[in-house]
């Protein structure tokens, strides 16, 4: 099992930015987003999954990040009520975020979309992922997931008309 | 451009805001294996206790503690306290531990990744379940907007003995003006952490109005609060030289250097501010009592202060010059309410120090001693009396036991 051997820090290495960065699609703060990845790793860690193959722990690792990135949403959405300050998001009017005022609007854009709609754009336009990874990492059929997409672009479309 | 387009394009422009950079993988303590032979180990342990008397050979008796021993020497004091230190030139920021005893490097961590540890605040409920765990504040790097930075805090463990065993994860991050956050005090828990640092706005101009974006002006003094996620702010209303929370982590007490209007000479005093109404404030120092303290250079200078972790007293520091150098004294005085208050002096002493050297006070979570440093010298007061741990050219940023 990888997560139980020496390869793990490397496995660690090689993949942490990429999986911060997908999160930071999701959370919207590189903090929290660094947060979800090493939570994931710890847990990974503590409780090792009967995987040996990288391909199949990577997929599995993601997986646990979207899960930790749905947690943090449901927990910001409690909290929202009584929060006076937490890091706002890089595409929203407050952050001091270098990101072009295009990129922000399709950011909040996608952000007004469905959960499970964002996610599949994010799979898709961001990690590249072909239809069976997306369908393996949020546990849904691949039919499902090309429906989704075409309704989740649809929708983006019209929030981005919207908008303008 | 079509909306997968300017879709993608977005993503990987969010995705570029995430520096490719080593981050530090959090370190695990593994019990696993413990917690499944609990109940093994629990009838071993009573096993032991019932028949030990009866089975175990009689062994040679203890020999008595010899009164040099370290242990003694400290007394109730923990092994060991943690000294950060920030990037010099040439040398990269770091934290030891140090024995409490001598003086001696247990441990010592350099910082990478161009971080830089800022200051640090201990945990004392994770003593008593055996671990030494502090929070850290810790400088990641340079911010987006000029003359501003990121901050973190961590979560870091020890050893009994005073090595380092634990990084954890940042529990929080925060922008503001580079070198400014300091201070950093938490509760018991560990669930509450506050620090002192100033803003670092954006000036927008829109038509004939300006407004700040983010945190207000540049270079306000302002005093955070953080619990459950959420994070509160007011003006510290001057130069923030200690923070540290009552044992219900409902109020901070803040030593501050008052700013004046005027021209006059700042005044130094001990405020306790209540988190959920940071304006219900409590004069600490008039509390006490009248406080033998002056601004004006006429008497003693009250060079720092702080309520004590289990919030019944107020502990001062305070300085004034002499022929040798600097006379150094600490008071004490009871917080309890209703009470005549009286100043009892725990220590004086002299130390060739010119000017305001920095000065640090810290006590001991869960006992009497005291942990201070002025200037170059490391001091600790405890039922021994006062006695110097270590003397360096360069001063440590932040202590904590």
């Amino acid at each position: 099992m990888i997560a139980e051997t020496e390869a793990f820090p490397a496995f660690y290495r090689e993949h942490q930015t990429g999986l911060v960065r997908l999160a930071m699609m999701l959370v919207g703060d590189e903090a929290t987003a660094e947060d979800v990845v090493q939570d994931v790793f710890v847990r990974l860690h503590r409780n090792a999954p009967s995987l040996r193959d990288e391909g199949k722990l990577l997929a599995y690792v993601r997986t646990s990040v979207l899960n930790g990135c749905r947690s943090v949403l449901r927990r910001r959405k409690l909290m929202r009520r009584h929060a006076e300050r937490y890091e706002p998001p890089a595409w929203s009017a407050e952050s001091q975020a270098m990101l072009g005022e295009d990129h922000r609007e399709v950011m909040r854009a996608l952000h007004r979309l469905p959960r499970r709609q964002r996610e599949v754009l994010v799979l898709r336009f961001y990690a590249d992922l072909p239809d069976e990874e997306i369908a393996t990492t949020l546990k849904i059929r691949p039919s499902t997931v090309r429906s989704t997409m075409s309704r989740a672009l649809g929708a983006l479309e019209r929030e981005l008309e919207d908008a303008s | 451009m079509n909306v997968e387009d300017r879709l993608r394009a977005a993503l990987h422009g969010t995705a570029d805001l995430v520096e490719d950079r080593p981050r530090p993988l959090p370190a695990v303590r593994r019990g696993r294996g413990i917690t499944r032979f609990l109940p093994a180990w629990a009838a071993l342990v009573v096993a032991l206790v019932v028949l030990g008397p009866f089975v175990l050979p009689d062994g040679e008796p203890d020999a008595p503690i010899p009164a040099s021993s370290p242990s003694y020497a400290i007394g109730s004091a923990p092994e060991f306290y943690v000294a950060v230190y920030g990037a010099e030139e040439g040398r990269p920021s770091r934290f030891e531990a140090r024995s409490t005893a001598t003086g001696e490097v247990r441990d010592v961590n350099y910082a990478g990744n161009r971080e830089s540890f800022v200051s640090i605040a201990s945990i004392p409920d994770d003593e008593r379940k055996g671990v030494s765990s502090f929070h850290l504040l810790t400088r990641l790097g340079p911010g987006f907007q000029p003359g501003c930075a990121k901050y973190t805090v961590y979560n870091i463990g020890f050893s009994a003995e005073g090595r380092f065993t634990q990084w954890g994860t940042g529990s929080i991050s925060f922008v503001a003006l580079d070198g400014t956050p300091a201070n950093l005090a938490t509760t018991p828990k560990g669930d509450e952490i506050a620090y002192s640092y100033e803003s670092c706005g954006r000036k927008v101009v829109e038509g004939n109005t300006e407004h700040y974006v983010g945190d207000g002006a540049t270079g306000e003094r302002k005093i955070a609060h953080h619990w459950a996620g959420t994070t509160t702010i007011w003006g510290a209303e001057g130069k923030v030289l200690n923070l540290a929370y009552s044992p219900d982590g409902h109020s901070l007490a803040v030593f501050r250097q008052r700013d004046i209007e005027g021209g006059e000479e700042p005044r130094n005093e001990l405020l306790l501010m209540r988190t959920a109404d940071p304006s219900d404030t409590t004069s600490l120092l008039e509390e006490a009592g009248n406080a033998p303290f002056q601004t004006d250079g006429a008497g003693p200078l009250l060079s720092n202060a702080m309520i004590t972790p289990d919030g019944k007293k107020v502990l001062t520091l305070s300085s004034e010059p002499h022929e040798a150098g600097t006379g150094y004294e600490i008071k004490e005085s009871p917080l309890s309410k209703g009470e005549a208050r009286s100043w009892g002096l725990l220590t004086a002493i002299s130390v060739e120090s010119y000017g305001n050297p920095r000065t640090l006070l810290k006590q001991h979570p869960s006992g009497p001693e005291v942990l201070f440093q002025i200037g170059i010298k490391t001091l600790m007061h405890g039922s021994q009396g006062t006695r110097t741990i270590t003397i360096e050219e360069e001063p440590p940023d932040d202590l904590a036991w």
